[in-house]
């Protein structure tokens, strides 16, 4: 069975980039274009789990942190793998990310080979 | 006169003072400018007679001194005069001093009378001016916020129809490109089934299989024909025999002769003996009847034997000609054989090339793919910085209005804060490894990861 990957991004090109990366991969992928439609969505799914989820950081509505706060309250995601996606790259930020529940941090622009071998560390085999 | 001016001016200028008024105005303007035009009038008169009175003096004094040299030597009496005179001169001198001064007064009274004239126009074209600078002042302000508004509502539309116009465009090219891609991984992936396919059974090897099977073929083809050609040597034989048999149908045949003679023979004895031979006539003539059934016998086989000798030598000619032609095709076919071998291998290592090559473009297509998919993410981050400027405007735009609306301020425009555009984030141009259009370089994730990604 294909792993799913919820992509989180108000960027529709970013989306595709980073969904054409991981259907190349095998993954299924559900996407968000901001936090809150992103937790609808999660909460959509079947199980209310994904494999693995990838968000922006800045977003319109919901940003990537608060997002990642919220979903760690679901009991769902309480283990999910979560990799901030951004342009940002200061300590601080990440530093916020790490205390907002992140499982990683990438810096944009990504390589897809880059991100496959870095989502390969973080899922449980 | 010398007092009218004056009085007419304070006049005026005190009610001036008293009543705000502005009519006296023109009448103390035209007074003092005329107090001022006498002024200076009287000067430069004061200062042409003071210029002949001193004249006059030195010429005095230079004519005394003349006489006094002259007296001197001889008369003493004119020292008295002499010391009048010198009094005179100094008296003189006084008086020139003082009317320099004087003058010098007068001017200097006259610039300040002017000055201070100027500065009552002064006060005057302030006052209006001031009122009137605070009109313009205002109504630039509000000139100039509406245009500033203007400007930044324009910028902030302009950066808004490009953000999305660079949104659909980038998008259509996304699509394009996953259709290439798409169609680039068929193509890829129909290769490598190829490939594989080409291991499990190479065209070579089936080539050589077929090849094998056509000699065996071949091989069996020319053994036949051998064959018959030792059947159509048998068949020969036969004909030999037919001969023989020939000979001995003669023979039959002279067989046949002599016992018809012998049969004529005998009836001939029969009849010499008359009646007692009767009976053996009778045997003498069944004989010959035998006689003559044994030579049509022999006739019938003769013609027989000549049939199947015919046919027999027909067959061997037919045998024989199909033997030679099959084993010239074997031959032949065993030439475009090899030949056909030959090119099935030349064809299959040009297949196995294509291959070859096919299995590198796609590798490097696929590198490719990944820097494109790098390339499209500028364009995000484009997007991003885009918005930064259109944000602080669309902000600076209502801002204004804002402002307007209220009191017509003067907003001061501060810079919005904006991440400094890192450009040394993008790729350096490049060339891709195998035989491809120039893209961007390869990059070495390993060096890579440790500054794009943190894993917590």
């Amino acid at each position: 069975m294909s792993k799913t990957a919820l992509i989180v991004d108000d960027s529709s090109s970013m989306r595709q980039m980073v969904g054409f990366t991981l259907k190349g991969a095998g993954f299924q992928v559900i996407e968000g274009v901001d936090g809150q439609d992103a937790l609808t969505k999660l909460k959509e799914v079947p199980g209310g789990k994904v494999d693995i989820i990838i968000t922006d950081l800045n977003m319109p509505i919901m940003d990537g942190l608060t997002f990642i706060k919220q979903a760690r309250s679901l009991p769902a995601c309480k283990f999910t793998p979560i990799l901030m996606l951004t342009t940002e790259s200061g300590d601080n930020r990440k530093a916020e990310g790490k205390a907002a529940g992140a499982t990683g941090w990438i810096v944009k622009p990504f390589h897809p080979e880059q991100m496959l071998k870095v989502i390969e560390k973080v899922l449980p085999s | 006169m010398l007092l009218s001016f004056p009085i007419l001016i304070a006049s005026a200028f005190l009610f001036w003072l008293i009543t705000g008024r502005q009519y006296p105005l023109p009448l103390l303007i035209i007074a003092g400018s005329g107090w001022a035009a006498w002024l200076q009038n009287r000067s430069r008169v004061s200062v042409a007679e003071t210029g002949s009175l001193a004249q006059a003096v030195s010429a005095g004094i230079s004519q005394d001194e003349t006489m006094f040299e002259v007296s001197l030597t001889s008369d003493e009496i004119h020292s008295e005069h002499l010391l009048l005179l010198e009094n005179k001169i100094l008296l003189l001198e006084e008086m020139v001093e003082k009317s320099q001064k004087e003058t010098i007064f007068a001017m200097k009274e006259a610039g300040m009378f002017a000055e201070e004239l100027a500065s009552l126009r002064n006060i005057r074209d302030d006052r209006d001016l001031h009122r009137e600078a605070e009109h313009l002042a205002v109504h630039e302000k509000l000139l100039l916020s509406d245009r500033v508004a203007g400007i930044a509502s324009n910028l902030a539309s302009q950066v808004t129809i490009a953000m999305s116009e660079a949104e659909t465009a980038v998008n259509a090219a996304i699509d394009r490109f996953y259709g290439i891609v798409t169609k680039a991984n068929e193509a890829a992936s129909g290769a490598q089934e190829a490939i594989g396919a080409q291991n499990e059974m190479s065209v070579s090897r089936t080539a050589a299989l077929a090849g094998e099977v056509m000699s065996r073929f071949l091989k069996q083809m020319s053994i036949t024909g051998s064959e018959i050609a030792a059947s159509a040597q048998e068949l020969q034989r036969v004909s030999t025999v037919a001969k023989d048999l020939f000979s001995l149908l003669k023979e039959v045949e002279d067989l046949a002769d002599q016992t018809a003679m012998l049969a004529l023979n005998a009836s001939i004895e029969a009849a010499r003996a008359g009646e007692a031979g009767r009976g053996f006539s009778v045997v003498a003539s069944e004989v010959r009847k035998l006689s003559d059934r044994s030579r049509m016998s022999a006739e019938k086989m003769q013609s027989l034997t000549r049939t199947l000798a015919n046919l027999s030598s027909t067959v061997c000619k037919q045998l024989g000609d199909a033997s030679v032609k099959s084993l010239q095709e074997c031959s032949q076919a065993k030439c475009e054989l090899s030949e056909s071998l030959d090119l099935i291998q030349k064809s299959d290592t040009n297949t196995q090339l294509a291959l070859t090559n096919l299995s590198e473009h796609t590798a490097c297509l696929s590198q490719d793919i990944e820097q494109i998919v790098v390339v499209f993410q500028y364009h995000d981050m484009l997007h991003q910085r885009l918005a930064h400027v259109a944000d602080p405007l669309r902000a600076l735009r209502d801002e204004l209005s804002d402002g307007r609306m209220e009191n017509g301020n003067l907003i001061e425009l501060q810079a919005t804060g904006t991440d400094p555009v890192n450009l040394s984030m993008m790729p350096k141009n490049g060339a891709c490894s195998v035989g491809a259009a120039p893209l961007l370089t390869e990059v070495s994730y390993t060096d890579q990861l440790d500054d794009a990604v943190t894993l917590f």
